[in-house]
């Protein structure tokens, strides 16, 4: 499906539109306010970037120290060349310990190797405990954003979910719905005998990952269920402790506005000997899933630095009318078309790379720097080359246009010829001094607004004739 | 394919996309130097903590502390209280907290606070069900981030895990003296610290837990607790 066909009932839903307005602005805003108190703000930036490179060029070596220290830590390591190796890895993990029940929190990662429908088709009860990922499932849907993943849904939307869903008298009040999921889950939480989260980072020279929440969810299925498995993907893994300075100073302010989330756990394997609490098994799962193909493009290896703030989708002013379900995958907005392209290219929908206006808002918002309009540019012409992405709409009538531009620009004559035969098509298509409507393919433009008239006359002519040669 | 054979597979993907690259080390730019505020650790890190609904008391020293949180757990009426085992022993010694809250005239006449429980007396396991049945859980903290308002605790054999976690009301308690001022000085702190190395869990906690997952409404105590207490005994406070 192209994203022409997606995006079309969230364009059509101005009620969803003003939603994601109204909270990605806010989301902005508050970014903006958290990063003033960061003078350091750009150098830290170049750091992270920095840091970044460093670990992706030694990846190697580091997934191998990380692996060591997981492992002496007391915890076990798996290694997943793809999303279906890594879902039944967890499988087997659960089959293992008899586990028949599952709380997790949230993770893209899990959404990327569809995790919760292989365990659901295995046989497992699978519970989302954060509160957005809790209303999607709840909804049969799936996430939206990276950080908010009901951010689609308004309060009234949630209210009526859950008063079909659990029978309880509507309310549309946060507070009282967040308390309804509460209770829900404490029991969910205390009965699993497992527990699923992703990991923001993963430390070689310690072993260590870590998460960053805001409710406690991470924490309570890292803590409660005896055996808590990791999902980490290979591109995760920073070399030292004190990297995470730069990282979790970045991180929270860019995506939420907060200097710090409520929670950040470093998890060094399971419960030591004498704890009272904490889990009985640590599993970390490494799962590449196309990030080796990435890490090989001398593009694309960059965006593996993404540390999946969701600055960039609110920033974007495409994501913020189409919403993130128009992109038809699991990441959306200006890194979601990056990332798509470069872990699922032949399922990627083919004009993702072109679902952007180049305005380079992502890659100034980005806190490890990633250069995403030139990485959208290089999949456009990956696009056209017909090297990876053959499906495009209208890609034919796209390069006879632009090779016919080619052409009229070689030189100065003809681009007077040219610009000349255009003024006259166009006169054959103005209606009352406008210009309504154009054949395909650029009735796309058309569709929702007049083309501009051709100016009386062209610059050229202006030129020409000096400045007392107007006709009038 | 199997797992020991994705291991390898996956290694030798890395190292065939890194080959003939040059490697990049080396290239860090260095954290640039804090910006000097003036303004006192504690006083910075008592304005954080409350921008992210925290409630923080400074005492002078660790009766003074011991009183303050009684008055605490008085006011919310708590049933039970778990407190983990660095804050119950010396020098916070929270084992003592009913007698002497008892003990003050000005409180013979009203209502107090239920049990408070070490988490050591839970034995094994069980330390989490009395943490889901407790008003209030104690722990201590390792250290302060002044910057952000930080607290971090530290699990391990004196507990810390679900004490901070279970209960609706979580009452932490920090010396002055291990509040640092950011990021950069807590990690080279960890770094070298047995209780990290000791610890499976370590803890960064800021303010109560929180969600804005319905348009973006903040919504104070989803699955952690709804209060934060931080009690801070300032430097020079007397070991009374």
């Amino acid at each position: 499906m192209s994203i022409d066909a997606t995006s079309r009932p969230a364009l059509d839903d101005d009620r969803l539109r003003g939603l994601l307005r109204a909270v990605t602005t806010r989301l902005m805003e508050k970014r903006s306010a958290a990063i003033a108190d960061v003078p350091e703000w750009e150098r830290l930036r170049d750091r992270a970037r920095a840091i970044k490179r460093d670990a992706l060029g030694s990846l190697g070596r580091h997934l191998v120290e990380f692996e060591y220290h997981v492992t002496a830590s007391g915890g076990t390591v798996h290694w997943a060349a793809d999303a279906g190796e890594a879902c039944r890895v967890v499988e087997k993990i659960a089959a293992d310990n008899r586990v028949r029940g599952v709380v997790k929190s949230k993770s893209m990662m899990s959404e990327e190797i569809g995790l919760n429908t292989f365990l659901e088709q295995a046989g497992l009860k699978v519970v989302e405990t954060d509160f957005g990922e809790y209303i999607i499932q709840v909804a049969g849907e799936r996430p939206s954003h990276i950080i908010a993943p009901a951010i689609h849904k308004s309060r009234a939307d949630v209210g009526r979910l859950f008063t079909e869903k659990f029978g309880a008298a509507y309310t549309e009040e946060p507070d009282e719905l967040a308390a309804r999921a509460r209770d829900v889950l404490r029991d969910e939480f205390c009965n699993a005998r497992m527990g699923i989260t992703g990991a923001n980072f993963g430390v070689a020279a310690t072993g260590t990952i870590v998460i960053v929440e805001n409710e406690g969810n991470a924490r309570m299925c890292t803590t409660l269920p005896p055996v808590h498995v990791a999902l980490m993907g290979i591109e995760k893994v920073v070399p030292a402790i004190e990297d995470l300075a730069v990282f979790l100073t970045l991180l929270a302010r860019n995506a939420t506005g907060q200097a710090m989330t409520s929670y950040v756990s470093f998890i060094t394997g399971p419960r030591r000997r004498g704890d009272r609490s904490g889990p009985e098994q640590l599993h970390v799962v490494l799962i590449d899933n196309g990030r080796t193909r990435m890490l090989a493009d001398p593009v694309l290896r960059d965006v593996l630095a993404c540390i999946r703030c969701g600055a960039c989708q609110n920033t974007c002013p495409v994501y913020r009318n189409i919403g993130g379900h128009s992109y038809g995958g699991v990441y959306a907005g200006p890194i979601g078309s990056l990332l798509g392209p470069g872990l699922e290219p032949r399922t990627s929908p083919p004009d993702l790379p072109f679902v952007s206006t180049l305005c380079g808002a992502c890659a100034e918002v980005c806190p490890v720097k990633i250069d995403i309009p030139n990485a959208l540019l290089y999949l456009r012409q990956a696009a056209m080359a017909g090297r990876t992405l053959k499906r495009l709409p209208h890609r034919r009538a796209q390069r006879l246009g632009l090779r016919a531009w080619a052409l009229t620009m070689a030189g100065p004559r003809r681009y007077a010829v040219a610009s000349r035969a255009l003024r006259l098509v166009l006169r054959a298509f103005t209606r009352g001094g406008r210009v309504p409507r154009l054949p395909a393919p650029l009735d796309g433009w058309t569709q929702v607004r007049d083309f501009p008239m051709p100016a009386r006359q062209m610059f050229r002519q202006m030129i020409e004739r000096g400045p007392n040669g107007r006709r009038e | 394919m199997g797992e020991e054979s994705s291991r390898d597979a996956v290694l030798a993907g890395v190292r065939r996309a890194n080959a003939g690259r040059p490697a990049e080390e080396g290239g860090r730019v260095p954290w640039p130097p804090p910006p000097q505020s003036g303004i006192a650790l504690v006083d910075l890190f008592v304005a954080r903590a409350e921008a992210a609904q925290a409630c923080v008391l400074v005492v002078s020293g660790f009766a003074e502390a011991r009183q303050r949180v009684a008055d605490i757990l008085a006011k919310a009426a708590v049933s039970q209280t778990v407190v983990s085992d660095d804050a119950w022993c010396s020098p916070w010694d929270m084992s003592q907290l009913s007698q002497e809250h008892r003990s003050r005239p000005e409180n013979h006449s009203r209502s107090g606070f239920g049990d408070v429980i070490a988490s050591a007396t839970c034995g094994g396991g069980s330390v989490t069900r009395m943490a889901k049945a407790s008003g209030a859980g104690m722990t201590c903290a390792a250290y302060g981030i002044a910057d952000s308002g930080t607290i971090v605790v530290c699990s391990g054999e004196a507990g810390g895990r679900v004490e901070s976690l279970l209960p609706p009301l979580h009452l932490a308690l920090l010396q002055a003296t291990d509040i640092v001022p950011g990021l950069p000085e807590l990690l080279a702190a960890l770094h070298g610290d047995a209780r990290f190395e000791k610890s499976s869990a370590v803890t960064f906690i800021t303010g109560p837990s929180r969600t804005a997952d319905i348009e973006l409404t903040l919504t104070i105590g989803v699955h952690g607790p709804k209060q934060l207490f931080v009690v801070i005994v300032a430097q020079g406070g007397s070991r009374a």
